[in-house]
């Protein structure tokens, strides 16, 4: 039976690596085929990324939002939740944020707390809007996918109100907001990569998701509701508290992401459109396995990925747009559960019957 | 007799590396009746389920009439013959007997369905078979007796050879199982082989004219049921001599830890699937609940545990009243339970066997240090029941779904003798689990009783296990208690069947003080 477990892991990252690999080698042959000039495309795209500190500085730049989006969706994951509202989030509390960031100017308070209640703001209004679809959901028995989807358009409309109505600072010849105050925003770490001191928030909310995954009540009781609620009910577990709860949750990780996005990379708030940030994370999680220790890997993946594409973009004829296509494969491939299943059930018969067989013998 | 079925080295290994069946071969005569024995585990079901077509296997083939089968589906098995009647049965309840029997193969006039054919058709083949059936009656108005006919004749109707029964015997009380008897022994005069599946070895002494019994996948032969004896068949399945029957003192029975008072539970359809029930179960006594399935037994556990509400009347544990107490709260309380339904509620089978014992638990003082969970007391505890409930598994992180029905069952056992109980709710605690396991559970429910003074409220189907395990029993009749015994060793089978099949009522007097 040990080897059973052993096969049954090592197809389950065997499938994630494999789904991964098609993808990417699926996305060189497109590359390839619409490029004029295909060798610097690939270039571009596969070895693009390392070639200066900015590029290099960029990838991590680009996996802090997908680290938190990523963990946000394991949360969603935890309890079988397919809650999308982690994109709407994500633009919403970079607006907010971006709000009480201009209010708070003239209080006068130090760098770490200004930026502190920001983060603890952005994380609130997470909280808060991805519990609104996880109630409904539970209560009412509505689809939580098209909730969230639905929350994520009201929340992109109210971000446009605020930025046009509340925000906006008509000095500016494009639709920006204000400047916010640099005490609020996070410095640079590395100077010339772009790299901001906001990689060691994303690295602690690593940290702290892992270990309240692995090593907690709520931990306990998210993974248990989410393998077998009528299980977790009749054992005496809150299933609704904790189904609500660890959205939640997950909403406060994409809001705190938005926050901090905003505070490091941006002065204004100028988004005009859905970031795909949110969606972002979904694959993020999806390749980690749903948990929160491989998401740090997992978002520099797709950092990378996405810092090649911006390569190949601003070198070669092709727009960035294309790498949409390695999200799509990999969803496809890691969420068709019985891909590759017909190897693996033929290792566990075979290595079964020799077992049986070594037994007979003994 | 002529052979009609055979099987030759059938092998199956499920998905999960488990070997359900290997090198399995046996054979079935026409106009013979072959009892099909072995513990669960065994590779009864998954045997059957290749039979029918609705498992494919690695290795070995089947023959009917010397011909060799490829079957696909439960479909192609009809086709070739081959028929089995389900331990749930597969019936439309608002459609009739005839309207059932014939779904999928309906008589036409025009394009339009027959209703009459089909009512002569049907009610011919019953005559035809000896079954006493009205087959424009409802489905849902017939009793679990004749709904096992309407399978029965589903399958003849259909031209089937062979019928495979899956313990259908479970479901029925013993007049009911009598005329079963009789009338497998007509389709047996008229050639038919019948494939019998049951855990009860008198019947097959009585039914049956060879067995074949299958212990761990395996096949151990086939034997003349004139040549066997109950003690040597249950030898073979288990391997060891096993007590079938054990020696219990009388209870010293102390307070009323349950108090059930009116209890009225509805359900979503309207109906009162608990129509005013009243009992007490009392510190150190055992209480069996008897009943036909779906007397109320389910609804009446959800009710205790907590999970579902109920309408009026009360439960109290120690004096508190259920309702507005959290399913934790409940244990805190000192419940536990057993649910009838291992699978699905029971244990949760795609969590290792750590998380399914520690589940009621993990929040408790001694497995936490600061806000963490503790690992290494929760380690400690959980192979110290492993150990002491012999588990069999690799480790600790093994998914349960990985272990066998008995030992799935001893995982869940593991969590709930080990509560700290002063009540525990046994809900169908040894259904289709190997006898080693079940005699281990049955003389843990009476010890913690009598000797550590825990209230139990035992529910079961098997008549044995609760004339055996209870101190006191209770008949449970469409949602309603209609007899008390003070002594369950003191009742006969044959007594508390004509109780559960309505054929004898006590009237309130004659409970009185009983309940």
């Amino acid at each position: 039976m040990k080897n059973v477990r052993r096969v049954e892991a090592v197809f389950e990252v065997l499938r994630i690596v494999v789904a991964f690999l098609v993808a990417y080698g699926l996305t060189l042959l497109v590359l390839v085929i619409i490029s004029e000039d295909p060798a610097q495309a690939i270039y571009s795209f596969t070895v693009g990324p390392f070639t200066t500190p900015r590029r290099i500085g960029g990838i991590i730049q680009k996996a802090v939002p997908l680290v938190f989006t990523g963990l946000g969706m394991c949360f969603m994951y935890s309890v079988n939740r397919f809650n999308l509202s982690g994109e709407g989030i994500f633009i919403m509390s970079a607006c907010i944020t971006t709000y009480f960031a201009l209010s708070m100017q003239g209080l006068g308070l130090p760098k770490w707390l200004y930026i502190l209640v920001l983060l603890a703001i952005g994380a609130l209004v997470g909280f808060v809007l991805a519990s609104i679809p996880a109630i409904i959901n539970v209560k009412l028995g509505a689809n939580i996918i098209v909730l969230s989807i639905m929350l994520n358009y009201i929340l992109l409309y109210f971000t446009q109100f605020v930025l046009t109505r509340v925000v906006r600072d008509v000095g500016v010849s494009y639709t920006a907001s204000y400047e916010i105050p640099v005490t609020a925003r996070f410095g640079e770490l590395i100077p010339r990569t772009g790299i901001h001191t906001g990689v060691f928030v994303a690295l602690l909310f690593c940290v702290v998701v892992t270990v309240l995954f692995k090593k907690t009540s709520l931990g306990f009781e998210m993974r248990t509701v989410g393998s077998n609620p009528d299980f977790a009910v009749q054992i005496g577990i809150n299933a609704v508290t904790t189904i609500v709860l660890a959205q939640a949750l997950g909403g406060a990780l994409a809001g705190v992401g938005g926050s901090l996005e905003q505070l490091a990379m941006n002065s204004r708030f100028q988004w005009t459109e859905l970031t795909n940030h949110g969606m972002n994370g979904v694959v993020v999680a999806v390749l980690a396995k749903k948990r929160p220790q491989y998401v740090i890997l997992t978002a520099l993946l797709m950092a990378y990925i996405r810092q090649g594409a911006q390569v190949v973009s601003s070198s070669t004829d092709i727009p960035a747009e294309f790498i949409v296509l390695v999200q799509g494969v990999i969803i496809l491939m890691v969420a068709a559960e019985t891909f590759l299943s017909k190897t693996r059930n033929k290792i566990i018969y075979e290595s079964a019957l020799r077992s049986t067989e070594n037994s007979n013998a003994a | 007799m002529s052979e009609l079925l055979r099987v030759e080295n059938l092998t199956k290994v499920y998905s999960n590396g488990f070997v359900a069946n290997s090198d399995i071969s046996f054979s079935v005569n026409a106009g013979e009746i072959h009892a099909l024995v072995g513990e669960n585990g065994a590779g009864k079901t998954t045997l059957m389920k290749m039979l029918f077509g609705m498992e494919d296997y690695q290795k070995g083939a089947i023959y009917l009439n010397d011909k060799k089968l490829e079957m696909k589906s439960a479909l192609d098995a009809i086709h070739n013959g081959i028929g089995m009647i389900h331990q749930h049965f597969m019936l439309v309840p608002s459609l009739s007997i005839a309207e059932n029997i014939v779904l999928g193969i309906e008589p036409t006039k025009a394009v339009m369905f027959n209703y009459k054919e089909a009512v002569r058709m049907t009610s011919e083949a019953a005559k035809k078979y000896g079954f006493d059936l009205d087959v424009t009656q409802r489905v849902s108005d017939i009793s679990v007796g004749s709904m096992q006919k309407v399978e029965i004749l589903k399958a003849l109707i259909r031209g089937v050879k062979v019928l495979i029964m899956d313990e259908p015997t479970a479901v029925l009380t013993p007049q009911e199982t009598r005329e079963l008897f009789e009338q497998l022994h007509r389709l047996q005069e008229q050639g038919y082989a019948i494939i019998f599946i049951s855990h009860k070895l008198e019947e097959i002494m009585e039914l049956c004219d060879r067995v074949t019994v299958l212990r761990k996948g395996k096949c151990l032969g086939t034997y003349d049921i004139s040549d066997m004896t109950q003690e040597r068949i249950s030898n073979l399945m288990i391997g060891r001599d096993v007590e079938l029957r054990f020696q219990k003192d009388d209870p010293e029975s102390g307070e009323d830890l349950l108090l059930v008072s009116d209890l009225i539970v509805v359900g979503d359809d309207g109906k009162r699937n608990i129509d005013g029930v009243s009992f007490r179960v009392r510190a150190g006594e055992v209480v069996g609940i008897a009943g036909v399935e779906g007397s109320g037994q389910t609804e009446l556990a959800a009710a205790i545990t907590g999970t579902e509400p109920y309408h009026s009347g009360s439960i109290t544990l120690s004096g508190e009243e259920i309702r507005g107490h959290t399913v934790r709260q409940l244990r805190e309380m000192g419940m536990a339970s057993i649910h009838e339904d291992r699978m699905t509620i029971g244990a949760s089978v795609n969590q290792s066997i750590r998380d399914n014992i520690i589940a009621d638990r993990f929040y408790r003082p001694e497995f936490r240090k600061f806000i963490f969970t503790d690992k290494k007391a929760i380690d400690e505890f959980v192979d110290r029941c492993i150990e002491e409930f012999e588990i069999a598994c690799d480790d600790a992180d093994q998914p349960v779904r990985m272990l066998s029905g008995g030992n799935i069952q001893k995982v869940v056992v593991a969590r709930e003798f080990t509560s700290g109980c002063r009540f525990i709710l046994a809900s169908q605690p040894t259904r289709g689990i190997d006898v080693g396991t079940t005699e281990m559970i049955r003389k843990r429910l009476v010890s913690m009783s009598h000797e550590n003074k825990v209230a139990t409220l035992l529910i079961s189907a098997d008549l044995n296990e609760l004339l055996e395990v209870s101190d006191r029993l209770l008949v449970l009749r469409r949602g309603k208690i209609v007899a008390a015994f003070p002594k369950a060793s003191e009742v006969s089978e044959d007594k508390l069947g004509e109780y559960m099949l309505g054929i004898r009522t006590m009237t309130p007097q004659e409970m009185e003080g009983l309940l």
